[in-house]
């Protein structure tokens, strides 16, 4: 008998709410969530569309009616608050805030009540990554660039008597041109008088460091006397503290810590005193940080030696390791263009995909996910170019050789705004132009576009499909999903040709054989089949409960499939026999061939990349031992005939590692 | 949506199938026993199909919900009137109420109100149907995540949805096995897609748009 109580309004739940959740919380919070400018009516706004929502309430995009059209974010505080009182004390400080005026300050225009009285701020829209996030893997020189003008931009409202009692990451948003832009002043002091701590999660370098608070312990203390400056000072050295993570450089964690003391008379008096020590610090300079330790004062001075332009990466642990652009989320699977010499690399999270040179380990550029997160990605057929589909239904051409967009969004989510699950071009045979494959969220249907972005048409595939092959000759493509089902369409003009049940479980790997004769299908639940395209099934494998996918070999003539019972079983494509076995101590997770088929790599569950020679079944390499899972691999040749490993991990984003021949 | 086109007995399972909640709970709220209130509701879906009213319904304005519940009304003061006309048997097939549930539910109704207690049946035919919409927009979305293999996801984030502020995803996070950021993103997407879906199973139960606020509206209130 469940007899849990609301957490939103503490009614105890009956039995029968449905997934014990609280049934009048969810309409309300349903009803409360607006969409696109039905239920706001303010007089001079026309207001789009939702673009965030915290604990105060929700922002939107709007634009400013009349004959100065302006796009401005509009925050509706959400109920609860005291309408009146906020909007006095807001009143109070937009004298203030009025005379701000620096540009990384967004400025905030009007003040007001919405029809249903709920209070609203416009102010100055700026779009972009809260300061953490889009300073993660960046230089200790860019951090440090940016962070000035952060300073720089607080010091001024200082000088002006604002205090921003509410810095943290979330509220210093940093723009696609690199602007940082503080936001929010003045709001904290209207509309929270007593204000209780803030409270972010961190992610560090491998996991959780903890939850810092932003906010200055004397705000914490009812009445805010002593709030002034100095608290300021306090978040200021708690986000930069965030930014620079565990393996900084012992100089600036000093002044980091120093910024942040918890007593206001240890911290830096002014944001300016502070800025200073930075500054010296980025010009090669001595820092002094007097550190307070067992109730005596000590002055130590640290001499800095860095050639902070040389800086790429932090001190590196391994040598024979480049650790790239950390990212959040996992690595989805590599996409390795033909000649070895491009590759895109998209994120579980939807950030922003790099697109690398493999053969050298370099960063070519990154995609960043703006407008929406990128979900997929795909090279054209000849290599030119490359396709990414994003989070709302919109795809756009990039050039492989430098990265740089060719296209403006082309809208292929024709009924309402949708994640690009599948993006793939190629040219059908006999045809001059390209055409590229979509399927959008959950809607089953694959759909052809030309290259103007007009439809040729659709296929109704009946359920949503992930893993799209397409057979060599470029007729026939096929589509695993849910259940296992593969779906064969013809590509030349969407007909759906079969509709072939799977055993039950979603499909964990499609490929079609080099000749185009067969198609090789795996399922989560370890079974195995080859198929022809028409459908039938020429003979099934089971070796054990999992199958985490299937790897061709680059002569096509055995596939390797990565069980769930450590093994990596390399099978014969013409007669069907187990050719050889490699073992992992754990489930294997994804396998790859190297370009000459020479060598086979496997990563799995005892967090270990193993290769092995593929004649003799030997061990190339001791295992490499990660310190995550590691989910992808691949193997590339590496400029001057050694091998590059390219390990797609969990959290760290993409390591190569070299293995010479 | 019941489409009144489709064969008779098989809509009217369907009927049964999604309605039979608030139906039941009114009926037993009104003081019937269990297997009165069973006999009433399958003799009121029976009726109801039969006389062709529900068909015409495509075609009046109003809500489906408080047409249904005036026809139950209108059921029960017939009823009264014909007390043996339709008692089981007579070439009826026994409905799919479900009965693990009927079970379940039970100990709701063990008991006398007490004095003073608001809760009428209107008011819990009301808040049933709404359980009903809840129900069937968690199992929509449930399914799209899970054809997507994100079932965790939504398992993990699904509370998002019954509250209006941000939600704590520092535990989500780890097990999802992604930064705070994300979640957020997830939390955002999650809601967005409940929102839709619950007003697309409650806009087909009304007749335009606007009603589609006015009806959430009083079923928000039947629970207050």
């Amino acid at each position: 008998m469940k007899s849990d109580f609301c957490p939103n309004c503490g009614v105890q739940l009956s039995q029968v709410a449905p997934e014990n959740l609280c049934p009048p919380c969810t309409v309300k919070a349903v009803m409360g969530e607006v969409e696109g400018g039905i239920c706001l009516e303010i007089p001079g706004l026309a207001v789009h569309e939702e673009v965030g929502e915290g604990g105060f309430g929700v922002v939107y995009l709007a634009t400013q009616t009349g004959t100065f059209k302006r796009r401005v974010a509009l925050k509706v505080l959400k109920a609860g608050l005291d309408t009146r009182a906020v909007l006095r004390r807001f009143e109070v400080e937009q004298q203030a805030l009025a005379l701000l005026d620096h540009a990384n300050i967004a400025r905030i225009y009007d003040s007001g009540e919405t029809e249903k009285g709920y209070p609203f701020f416009t102010m100055e829209f700026i779009e972009g990554f809260p300061i953490t996030e889009a300073m993660e893997g960046k230089d200790l020189r860019s951090i440090l660039t940016t962070f000035l003008q952060v300073c720089s931009a607080v010091s001024h409202a200082h000088e002006r008597g604002v205090i921003h009692r509410d810095l943290k990451p979330s509220n210093i948003l940093v723009t696609a041109g690199g602007s940082p832009k503080v936001i929010d002043f003045g709001i904290a002091k209207a509309t929270r008088p007593e204000l209780t701590p803030g409270m972010t999660v961190y992610t560090g370098a491998g996991g959780y460091v903890g939850t810092p608070d932003y906010m200055a312990p004397e705000q914490a203390e009812p009445g805010g006397l002593d709030v002034d400056e100095r608290s300021d000072v306090f978040s200021l050295g708690a986000i930069f503290q965030g930014l620079l993570g565990e393996r900084a450089p012992k100089a600036l964690l000093r002044v980091a810590g120093k910024a942040s003391a918890s007593q206001s008379s240890e911290r830096y008096q002014t944001v300016d005193d502070f800025a200073k020590e930075l500054r010296r610090y980025l010009d090669g300079g001595q820092v002094q940080a007097k550190v307070r330790w067992q109730g005596k004062a000590y002055a130590v001075l640290f001499v800095v030696a860095a050639l902070l332009g040389a800086w790429k990466f932090w001190p590196e642990e391994a040598t024979d390791q480049v650790i790239f652009h950390p990212a959040q989320g996992g690595v989805m699977t590599p996409i390795i263009r033909e000649d070895g010499r491009r590759a895109l690399v998209v994120f579980r999270d939807g950030g922003p995909t790099l697109l690398l040179n493999p053969a050298t380990a370099e960063k070519i550029a990154e995609v960043p996910p703006r407008p929406a997160a990128i979900r997929s990605a795909s090279f054209s057929d000849d290599g030119t170019q490359f396709l990414i589909g994003y989070y709302h239904g919109k795809m756009r051409w990039f050039e492989s050789e430098t990265g740089k967009p060719l296209s403006g969004f082309v809208d292929i989510s024709p009924i309402h705004d949708n994640t690009v699950g599948i993006v793939r071009e190629i040219t059908l045979p006999g045809e001059e132009g390209a055409t590229t494959f979509t399927q959008v969220g959950q809607e089953a249907i694959l759909r052809a576009w030309d290259g103007d972005g007009k439809q040729r048409w659709e296929c109704d595939v009946e359920r949503a499909a992930w893993g799209f092959t397409i057979r060599p000759d470029r007729v026939y493509g096929a589509l695993g999903g849910g259940g296992g089902a593969i779906r064969i369409v013809d590509l030349r003009n969407g007909i759906r040709t079969h509709y072939i049940e799977g055993s039950g479980r979603p499909t964990s790997g499609l490929i079609s054989s080099l000749d185009g004769r067969f198609l090789l299908s795996a399922e989560l639940n370890g079974v195995i089949r080859q198929l022809d395209w028409d459908g039938n099934e020429i003979r099934r494998w089971q070796p054990s409960d999992r199958c985490e996918g299937v790897s061709l070999s680059p002569g096509g003539e055995y596939f390797a499939s990565a069980d769930g019972d450590g093994g990596l079983r390399l099978w014969d494509l013409e007669t069907g026999e187990l050719v050889r076995e490699f073992w992992c101590e754990g489930a294997v997770w994804n396998s790859a061939f190297s370009p000459d088929g020479k060598y086979l790599a496997a990563t799995g569950a005892d967090l270990r990349v193993r290769v092995w020679e593929v004649a003799t079944g030997k061990e190339k390499i001791e295992p490499w031992v990660m310190d995550q899972k590691t989910f992808r691999i691949s193997m590339v040749n590496a400029e001057g005939g050694d091998l590059y490993l390219i390990a797609g991990t969990s959290n760290d984003g993409v390591r190569f590692r070299k293995i010479s021949r | 949506m019941v489409s009144a086109s489709q064969d008779s007995s098989s809509a009217l399972e369907e009927l049964c199938r999604i309605y039979w909640k608030p139906v039941y709970g009114f009926l037993r709220r009104s003081g019937y026993q269990r297997e009165d209130a069973e006999d009433l509701t399958q003799s009121y879906f029976y009726r109801l199909l039969k006389s062709g009213s529900f068909a015409e319904r495509e075609r009046v304005t109003g809500k489906l919900r408080s047409y249904l519940l005036g026809a139950l009304k209108r059921h029960l003061a017939d009823d009264l009137r014909e007390k043996n006309a339709l008692k089981r048997g007579g070439g009826q097939q026994a409905l799919p109420l479900a009965s693990s549930e009927l079970d379940a539910e039970e100990s709701q109704y063990q008991y006398v109100s007490p004095p003073g207690d608001e809760m009428t049946p209107d008011r819990l035919f009301d808040q049933r149907w709404t359980l009903e919409i809840l129900s069937r927009t968690h199992q929509q979305i449930r399914e799209h995540y899970d054809a997507a293999g994100k079932l965790k996801e939504y398992e993990l984030l699904k509370p998002a949805v019954a509250m209006s502020g941000e939600f704590d995803s520092a535990a989500a996070a780890k097990s999802l096995g992604v930064a705070p950021a994300s979640v957020r993103v997830l939390v955002h997407r999650l809601r967005r897609h409940f929102r839709a879906a619950m007003k697309e199973e409650v806009s087909q139960t009304v007749n335009s748009r606007v009603e589609v606020d006015e009806e959430l509206a009083h079923l928000l209130s039947s629970f207050s």
